[in-house]
């Protein structure tokens, strides 16, 4: 990994923002669809010193993390599915098609059963996010090495031990896998839900600045949406190393395979 | 992703689960706690199906049709984008911060974008699908050159090959396990956003099917298309699996055998 400011990205960056800024004023791309850079970023501030776009954004984020949070239910069922063979091949045909379905399609139906509101978008992060939680912790489970059981089975620690300082920290890795994988999943579920029959919420508020032709705004809106997803995976990241200390210093004694 | 498949351990047992569920779905139906016409019974559904049936292939078709287009283009540009920061590190060091900036957007966000751009047609829908397939592919491309043997590049220079013959001969063939296994993934992300797309804009399609019938209050319709579509997205995954084995046959167990 490399520190310090990584100047040369920095600086193509800059041409771009540049070009685009001199190709909107020379209206080089029709204006009506390429407003300038500045006033895009008027726009953003604008929009968040009125409080529209924060207002938003929260509405989104709070939706996602009830969905999210209700996934986090699946966590059980992994380590559970990771250890019995007979549980995953019950509940493995029902999964492999509930989870090749798009999520946002279950937006609809939870619309019919629990009307419009925060609920079918609430409903239609949680089951978007399940499945890579449901797996990656099985796959978490599954992968732990035979000789951490083995040495914990030895030593007779209880059953409650084994699950909490054994089989956990041991699937951590899995588990931060599906929930990066789950991450991105739940935003687009929840601003494709907001854009099916939501009345508020960023995802809304895109599609309506578009409708109204308030270009600068989509821009600004899109911009927003980009911003906050970089920060919830780098977010993510960070947690996921403060958490997984140990274990790259352990796969870096080890190898690769063993992990 | 490594997942070791037990779908055929015993199927039975995950089909009776499935039967045990239909059977649960029909008893909630037929015991009323459910409002009328808010959620239909699998015989319902099955009936709606039926009488899509005549016009349902054309809806797969149109949904399939796009999600292979923009498979295809952003697979293209994913791979090609990936294969480029793997082999010249100016473009790499050039280009990184600005695609690490990009890659975080959701791809629905652009759907206002992509209507200004393209208008409702199937453009638009191709276009926002091929963005979001694009990451996958770019990142399994460039990991996969990254990823390749020093002792193989080593190899190549000191028979002296230069470097078209090195990215032909060396390069390429290291890195197709992981630009397969990444073109993989990104089918399934295509076909999902394809869908997302439909139900925002409810033109065409799987996903423009269950919208609309949502809208209506057609619940049977809906769960019907809400079925077809997953039926659509597990015959896919199978397809894909069986063809990443074959593809990846001679590459070991490592690849071919992981999910």
């Amino acid at each position: 990994m490399r520190r310090g400011p990584d100047w040369q990205g920095l600086a193509f960056c800059l041409c771009v923002a540049l070009a685009w800024e001199v190709a909107a004023r020379q209206e080089l791309l029709p204006p009506r669809l390429f407003p300038a850079l500045t006033s895009v970023l008027a726009q953003l501030a604008e929009g968040t010193a009125a409080g529209t776009l924060p207002r938003a954004l929260a509405k989104t984020l709070f939706c996602m993390g009830a969905g999210l949070l209700a996934a986090a239910s699946m966590l059980p069922l992994g380590i559970w599915a990771g250890r019995s063979q007979r549980l995953w091949s019950t509940i493995g045909p029902t999964v492999e098609f509930l989870r090749s379905l798009p999520p946002a399609l279950m937006a609809l139906p939870a619309m019919l059963l629990l009307g419009i509101g925060d609920a079918p978008k609430i409903f239609a992060v949680f089951f978007a996010a399940s499945f890579p939680i449901l797996l990656s912790t099985m796959d978490g489970v599954r992968a732990i090495p035979p000789l951490f059981l083995d040495t914990a089975r030895t030593m007779q620690v209880k059953p409650s031990a084994m699950l909490f300082e054994v089989i956990l920290p041991a699937a951590a890795p899995g588990m931060f896998s599906g929930l990066k994988t789950a991450l991105p999943m739940a935003f687009i579920v929840a601003m494709v839900s907001e854009m099916i029959g939501g009345a508020d919420g960023i995802g809304h508020l895109l599609l309506r600045s578009q409708r109204s032709f308030d270009i600068p705004q989509m821009y600004a809106i899109i911009l927003v949406v980009a911003l906050t997803g970089g920060i919830l995976a780098q977010g993510l990241n960070i947690v996921e190393s403060s958490c997984l200390r140990w274990y790259s210093g352990w796969k870096s004694v080890c190898g690769r395979r063993c992990g | 992703m490594k997942r070791a498949h037990c779908l055929n351990a015993e199927p039975l047992r995950g089909y009776a689960f499935v039967a045990f569920l239909a059977a649960l779905w029909t008893a909630v139906c037929a015991s009323g706690v459910v409002p009328e016409g808010q959620l239909p019974s699998p015989y319902e559904v099955l009936q709606a199906l039926f009488a899509e049936g005549p016009r349902l292939p054309a809806q797969v078709f149109a949904t399939l049709s796009r999600t292979l287009l923009a498979f295809l283009l952003g697979g293209l540009c994913g791979l090609g984008l990936g294969l480029g920061h793997g082999v010249f590190p100016l473009l790499r060091k050039t280009t990184n911060l600005a695609i690490e900036g990009l890659r975080p957007l959701p791809s629905v966000a652009l759907i206002p974008l992509g209507i200004l751009l393209y208008g409702m047609g199937s453009p638009l829908n191709i276009a926002v699908a091929a963005f979001a397939c694009a990451w996958p592919c770019f990142i399994s491309a460039r990991d996969g050159v990254r990823g390749v043997n020093p002792l193989l590049l080593d190899t190549a220079r000191t028979i002296g090959l230069g470097r078209a013959q090195t990215i032909r001969y060396v390069i390429l063939p290291a890195a197709f396990p992981a630009m397969v296994t990444g073109l993989r993934i990104a089918l399934g992300v295509a076909f999902a956003v394809e869908v997302s797309v439909e139900l925002v804009i409810p033109k065409q399609g799987l996903g423009a099917l269950a919208s609309t019938a949502a809208l209506a209050g057609e619940s049977g319709l809906l769960y019907a298309a809400i079925l077809a579509t997953g039926l659509v997205g597990l015959l896919l995954n199978h397809l894909l699996r069986w063809a990443t084995q074959r593809l990846l046959r001679r590459y070991g167990p490592q690849w071919s055998g992981g999910a």
